[in-house]
């Protein structure tokens, strides 16, 4: 588990006037919005005051999508405490068309019983999302949390258990 | 210069392997030595590796190291389920073919318990295990020489994060690269591309000294074996099977 301070918050401002407008669908527990990484780096942005937990994942992510009900049990009281947790599908970083992102990753996000906002990535290189994040991500599952002022506290590579989201989320919250 | 490679490359991997293969119980280990094989050392740039030497090939048979290596050896991380790796292995399977005949030799070892299972399957008569991985090879044409690592020992020892992940061993045995084939992942880019791996291996068949260095990795994790909390029963099969892995 690496751990760094990045003052991100202001230039995610900045990064947010670039990005496309997003597509949202509602769904009854949860949205999701298409949208490419400089618009995850704007929605991060914007919850500046609260902590935030990045879960980035993928359908085609045995791993990934493993690790969703941890997530969302562990951070149940996390949310509850004002904590905001926003889940990036990368789909388009597999082989998963754009036209087929956000009604994979929909379905997929409604099986596990997902309860926050999901937003589908529609950059698909791996360096381009990177260069966006200010973050070395290598393979999916990550987990990336930001604290109250917008700096990246916490990068957890690969599948967490419900025991390590619950401790990444304090993470955030200190 | 094999003889060097041979003890260098080698794998914690071979013991058990081997005695799953003949239908025998393996020999108990020595504590020391048991306490020794649950703490493999980890590879670092510039290292050899320290071990065992052998490989589980995709028919089941075990491998010795010695008859593996070449001058300069290239082990990818590998898996036939992964969009990232399957994005690399045409120019992945060019570069292996550019280059074996220069005394390189490519490994390519799967570590995803979803796509091996957590241990050797038993098969009967002449029937040959990991179909799955034969079939994928043949369907897309690829020349390469896959081995399988239960448990994730090997995977463990180098710190292989995801599929693609490659690894280049220079004469002298010793790690000089780690990390992308190069970064063009979708293709895009090919006039501009560094071409990480290609010129690695270019200078070492050259006799070109290469400082060892490192590139960030990108590719799907590798699907490890987890061992289960007690009590717990969850781990990578769970959303493998879910997804149809």
């Amino acid at each position: 588990m690496a751990s760094s301070r990045l003052p991100v918050a202001a230039a995610l401002l900045a990064l947010a006037a670039c990005s496309n407008e997003p597509t949202a669908i509602a769904t009854g527990s949860f949205s999701v919005t298409a949208m490419d990484a400089r618009g995850v780096m704007h929605q991060i942005a914007a919850h500046r005051g609260k902590p935030v937990l990045v879960n980035l994942w993928a359908t085609w992510c045995p791993p990934c999508v493993a690790e969703i009900p941890d997530l969302i049990a562990a951070t149940k009281g996390f949310r509850a405490r004002g904590g905001v947790v926003l889940s990036v599908a990368m789909e388009q970083l597999g082989d998963v068309s754009a036209e087929d992102a956000v009604p994979k990753a929909t379905a997929k996000a409604k099986e596990l019983g997902v309860d926050f906002p999901v937003f589908v990535c529609t950059d698909d290189e791996m360096k381009t999302i990177r260069a966006v994040f200010g973050v070395e991500i290598g393979g999916l599952p990550q987990t990336l949390t930001y604290d109250r002022a917008g700096n990246l506290v916490q990068q957890n590579e690969g599948m967490a258990t419900r025991e390590q989201f619950e401790t990444i989320a304090k993470g955030a919250e200190r | 210069m094999k003889a060097l490679l041979t003890t260098s490359l080698s794998f914690c991997l071979a013991a058990p392997l081997f005695a799953q293969e003949g239908g025998k119980e393996p020999a108990k280990p020595a504590p020391a030595a048991a306490e020794k094989a649950e703490a493999p050392k980890k590879l670092q740039l510039g290292q050899r590796l320290n071990g065992e030497t052998t490989l589980l090939d995709i028919d089941g048979k075990p491998q010795n190291a010695h008859d593996l290596l070449g001058t300069i050896t290239v082990v990818n991380f590998y898996s036939i389920k992964c969009p990232i790796q399957a994005a690399w292995d045409t120019r992945l399977a060019l570069i292996q073919k550019d280059f074996e005949g220069q005394g390189v030799v490519f490994l390519h070892i799967d570590s995803n318990a979803t796509e091996i299972g957590e241990a050797p399957p038993k098969v009967e008569g002449d029937a040959k295990p990991y179909a799955n991985i034969r079939d994928h090879l043949k369907a897309k044409d690829l020349p390469f020489r896959v081995f399988v690592d239960h448990g994730n020992k090997i995977a463990d020892v180098f710190e292989a994060k995801t599929t693609p992940h490659v690894y280049v061993f220079g004469k002298d045995g010793r790690l000089v690269y780690k990390g992308l084939v190069d970064d063009d992942q979708k293709d895009r880019n090919a006039d501009n591309r560094q071409n990480h791996l290609r010129d690695v291996l270019g200078k070492l068949t050259k006799g070109e000294k290469v400082e060892p260095f490192a590139t960030k990795e990108e590719g799907c994790s590798i699907k490890r074996t987890k061992a289960a909390p007690a009590g717990a029963d969850k781990g990578d099969e769970r959303g493998g099977k879910k997804d149809g892995e």
